[in-house]
């Protein structure tokens, strides 16, 4: 018996290979962008790509910089793609330009599941409640009456080798109330492997950076190319964090800035896991007016040009400047910038496509939403409209209208999957045209639901938001893009998503201390229609006995007394 | 004669006139908007929202803004593709035609129940017959009432205005009527079973309508529900609208594919989940209940909706006619969604009772809180919701009202309908000084 173990043992042995940790790589960077405004746009990008197929992680894998948390997190529910993100303050469209990534104010949660998914809605889930878990934000509260699939405004970011691209697998959420603090922040810079201990993570400091007039925070995964044959994947997770900063505020009135400045805190230290750690500058503006010196003067500079629209980056390593300063004893990391003259606030040409969108009517009972898109192009430009509207603001879609420059035009396409109480949101998609130089109106009107008394959020009064509208297109050139000088490979521009304004509306409630008071006199009510029917019914008519005495009123009170 | 169809027909063209003007104006969207002419089943908005899901090839029951059942959207469908300019038009010829029916109808009603009184006023003392009779002449002219006030009670000018799907519904149940004074008792089921697939709640018309039949039938004497003949006709009868309403659910079920409807429509009326304001007494009863309470008084007030049909089919047995105006204040008092259609119809058919009129005692009282609740709701409503100087304790205080208004008022019709009664069997009873002498109810 012993013996056949043994046999049995040596045939096997070839194919039981010891797990070896599979490769992972890490780079971190920090893109500093000044805004037409005079505001500073910071964009940090934390990067850790594991070389292997997100469709084969696995526990048992030996993760060296991957985070364990999220590695567990996406095998346990089959991801293929998410992307989640919190957002605090208003990005100014017109005045900055695309950002890198546009996240609004709140949380925003948008999930592929792979396809073989047994049970998406379960997984759908126990995501929510994990990143609820993993952020300390209130993702918890995304149920089925939160949740869409949307058809056409959500393409995978990453690519399918391994299955196909099915949208009845994406899932989309968003919560426009959910506020964001320093507590989504520390568990966010957990997942880091050097944590905010070292490397550019640690500029992340709250204090700074939640006194700032624009923070966002995201978390993507996704799959990624794993050589250029494509033929295999990589699962990549791309942390990052935008702050804009308004420097006349924290520098006396004056357009410079420093990195110490805006983060509290200088580098102290590299982090060595990082393979490599940059700090881009923009300095594009440089050929203009408001041209400025940055000190130190940068290692080197990237010029791009992107189809007519130039680019250009000062460069710099921060693990050669941190090992520099270390040899020469200094242990002051800082970039700072100055302006060689007075700073001119110049007209700025807002993006070529921009969205916003308002309630409108009064009274809380109905009302309408517009969306007013502008195209600034001479050409026509085709958008994805997206509008998740909360169940209990009825849409009417028969009263949905597109009017560009006051004429009606046609969508190209239309989806709409109408709202149930307290089930399912209402959901509205639209594939349009914009006219050249055209201002689109879209608008629709809804009723307001009158909601339970115990269904109303806390300060029920202050009203709902409903979370932004989301509008996806290609752009045709570079021109308002913020550009990552690391993703500079492609030639074409980035698929545009941008995010109108959070609605705020106010719903009708009813006095939230009267429920006894309610249910005792609808019951009287309703008791004063059985009694005398009840009466009426079982009972005959006939004439009435009058007695002799007790008809008048002395005589009633004396027969009062008798009786008792 | 001549004379009274030259009135009647003048009456109508100026009804015609009225709402046209109405529903071509810009009044149109406002009177749509208000909560007491439309509610979540009747609002012709949600109609339209209906048909334009269904041209979305997007069922309309998947969504929760159409509560009305697949035949009633197919019908809407087929308006809006073929006579989309002819709505208004459409609205309004219907609106005239049902007072004509109501007109029609309760001018036969007389002449029966004229007919049917005969035989017990002929036992009676000379005097207290005159007293007791309805005059002959008086009858032509009370219908020609009818007419007029449906034609211009605002209530129902206000509802064919909002071109709210209760005009067809006010039609149906006109025609009901219209029948069955003619005796016409298959078609009135039928009817009956159409009214009842759309909204359920018209099931309770069954028991007037049967009984009218069913003593029409006999020429007017007064049945017993033991007797086996009529036992046997009651019971088929019923049999077969409960068939042809299973036929309606069938054939939508065929038109829709499967059963979903049945969750957006009569289990939406069953189940209150709509708390939008209405005149009736559920939506703030039910919004501001606690949730452990929320099912047992969902039974209760349902089950209180349907109950009193079956004491009151006994209690009125002699006047079935009279039953169907009771059961018709009950379906507006009752009803989880009502609007001011339920009350006009029944409204503009009371001064076929006027013969009741001098046993009641509530009249002046039930005119001025309807009076006072017309005036305040829109106000209060404006108050809340508008300007949100009020809240919804105001607006739900004039349902209240309201509602005790429509309670005073069936109360005081049964009892003076009891009254009569006890005079038409018993004669009218004087004292010593002329006056009837008072009745009371004894459970002897």
């Amino acid at each position: 018996m012993t013996l056949i173990y043994f046999l049995t043992f040596i045939v096997l042995l070839p194919c039981v290979h010891l797990d070896e940790a599979v490769k992972d790589d890490y780079s971190e960077s920090l893109l500093i962008k000044p805004l037409p405004d005079g505001m500073i746009y910071n964009h940090f990008q934390f990067k850790t790509i594991l070389h292997q197929d997100i469709e084969y992680l696995h526990l048992e894998n030996h993760f060296d910089r991957f985070p364990l948390a999220i590695g567990n997190f996406i095998s346990k529910n089959l991801i293929k793609e998410l992307t989640f993100s919190l957002g605090r303050g208003h990005w100014k469209l017109n005045t900055w330009g695309y950002p890198l990534r546009y996240q609004p104010n709140g949380a925003e949660l948008w999930v592929t599941l792979q396809n073989f998914n047994p049970n998406p809605w379960k997984s759908w889930k126990d995501i929510t409640s994990t990143l609820s878990g993993l952020f300390c934000a209130s993702l918890n509260f995304i149920d089925k009456a939160a949740t869409t699939k949307p058809k056409f405004s959500l393409k995978p970011d990453g690519i399918f080798i391994n299955d196909s691209y099915r949208p009845d697998n994406v899932f989309y959420a968003s919560l426009a109330h959910e506020a964001v603090c320093t507590e989504n922040l520390t568990p966010w810079k957990k997942l880091l492997p050097c944590f905010s201990k070292a490397g550019l993570a640690s500029l992340l400091n709250a204090v700074q950076i939640f006194n700032s007039n624009y923070f966002a925070l995201s978390l993507d995964v996704k799959s990624i190319c794993r050589n250029p044959s494509c033929n295999e994947t990589s699962t990549e997770i791309t942390q990052s964090v935008q702050v804009v900063f308004n420097p006349p505020a924290m520098f006396e009135g004056k357009h410079r800035w420093s990195i110490v400045k805006f983060f509290g805190t200088s580098l102290k230290e590299e982090c060595k896991l990082a393979s490599s750690s940059k700090i881009y500058v923009e300095t594009t503006v440089n050929d203009t007016d408001n041209s400025y010196n940055l000190s130190p003067l940068p290692e080197t500079s990237i010029e791009s040009d992107f189809q007519g629209e130039k680019r250009r980056f000062a460069v710099y390593d921060v693990k050669k400047m941190i090992e520099h300063n270390r040899n020469n004893n200094v242990n002051k990391f800082n970039i700072y910038s100055m302006y060689q003259k007075e700073y001119i606030y110049k007209k700025v040409n807002p993006p070529y496509i921009t969205a916003h969108r308002y309630i409108t009517g009064y009274g809380v009972y109905l009302g309408g939403i517009t969306c007013r898109i502008t195209n600034s192009l001479t050409k026509a430009q085709n958008v994805t409209y997206l509008d998740v509207i909360p169940w209990y603001l009825r849409i009417y879609i028969h009263t949905l209208s597109i009017t560009s420059n006051n004429v009606e035009i046609k969508p190209s396409k239309l989806y709409h999957k109408p709202g149930k109480d307290r089930a399912q949101p209402h959901h509205i998609e639209i594939i349009l045209e914009l006219p050249p130089l055209s201002d689109t109106i879209i608008t629709y009107d809804f009723e307001r639901a009158f909601l339970k008394w115990t269904e109303f959020p806390p300060d029920a009064n202050h009203g709902v938001y409903v979370g932004a509208a989301t509008l996806t297109f290609q752009p045709t050139n570079f021109q308002n893009l913020t550009i990552h000088p690391e993703h500079t490979e492609s030639l074409d521009p980035p698929t545009i998503k941008i995010k109108t304004e959070n609605l705020l509306v106010s719903l009708p409630t009813p006095d939230f201390s009267m429920p006894y008071n309610v249910i005792c006199l609808v019951s009287t009510v309703i008791t004063l229609a059985f009694g005398p029917i009840h009466n009426l019914t079982t009972k005959r008519a006939r004439i009435a006995i009058q007695s002799k005495e007790g008809s008048n009123l002395k005589d009633r009170i004396f027969k009062f007394f008798k009786r008792s | 004669m001549m004379c009274t169809i030259i009135k009647a027909s003048f009456l109508l063209a100026f009804g015609f006139i009225i709402r046209m003007f109405l529903i071509t104006s810009s009044y149109q969207k406002m009177i749509a908007d208000r909560v007491e002419v439309s509610t979540p089943v009747n609002s012709w908005r949600r109609a339209v929202e209906g048909v334009t899901l269904m041209k979305l090839n997007i069922s309309p029951y998947e969504g929760d803004t159409f509560h009305e059942v697949p035949l009633f959207l197919q019908f809407y469908h087929f308006l809006l593709t073929n006579f989309e300019q002819w709505i208004p038009l459409i609205f309004a010829i219907i609106d005239i035609l049902t007072g004509l029916c109501l007109s029609l109808a309760s001018y036969n009603q007389l002449k029966t129940i004229k007919r049917w009184e005969k035989i017990r006023l002929s036992k009676l003392p000379s005097s207290d017959a005159k007293k007791l009779e309805i005059p002959e002449k008086s009858i032509a002219q009370l219908s020609f009432r009818v007419l007029a006030i449906y034609l211009f009670l605002p209530y129902s000018i206000m509802a064919c205005t909002a071109q709210t799907t209760s005009v067809l519904i006010n039609f149906l149940v006109s025609l009901t009527m219209l029948f069955i004074s003619f005796g016409w008792r298959v078609i009135a089921c039928s009817l009956v079973a159409l009214l009842t697939y759309h909204s359920f709640y018209p099931i309770l018309l069954i028991f007037p309508v049967l009984m009218v039949s069913e003593k029409t039938n006999q020429k007017g004497k007064s049945f017993t529900y033991a007797s086996k003949s009529s036992c046997f006709s009651l019971i088929s009868c019923s049999i077969a609208t409960l068939l042809l309403i299973s036929i309606l659910v069938m054939i939508s079920k065929s038109i829709t594919g499967s059963y979903d409807f049945f969750s957006s429509t009569y289990y939406f009326l069953l189940s209150v989940p709509d708390f939008t304001p209405n005149i009736g007494l559920f939506w703030y009863f039910f919004a501001e209940m606690f949730d452990q309470f929320r099912e047992f008084f969902l039974w209760t007030f349902q089950i209180n909706s349907f109950v009193y049909s079956i004491p009151l089919s006994l209690t009125l047995k002699n006047n079935p006619n009279f039953f169907f105006l009771i059961t018709l204040i009950l379906l507006s008092l009752f009803k989880p969604y009502p609007s001011v259609s339920d009350l006009a119809i029944y409204l503009a058919l009371l001064p076929q009772w006027t013969h009741l009129f001098t046993y009641m005692k509530q009249g002046l009282l039930v005119a001025c809180v309807f009076i006072s609740c017309s005036v305040l709701a829109p106000l209060m409503w404006h108050m809340w919701i508008i300007l949100g100087t009020a809240n919804s304790n105001y607006y739900f205080g004039v349902t209240l009202a309201y509602n005790v208004g429509q309670i005073f008022l069936i109360t005081d019709l049964l009892f003076a309908y009891l009254k009569r009664e006890f005079y038409l069997s018993n004669g009218i009873k004087v004292d010593d000084k002329d006056k009837p002498l008072k009745l009371e109810l004894s459970a002897e």
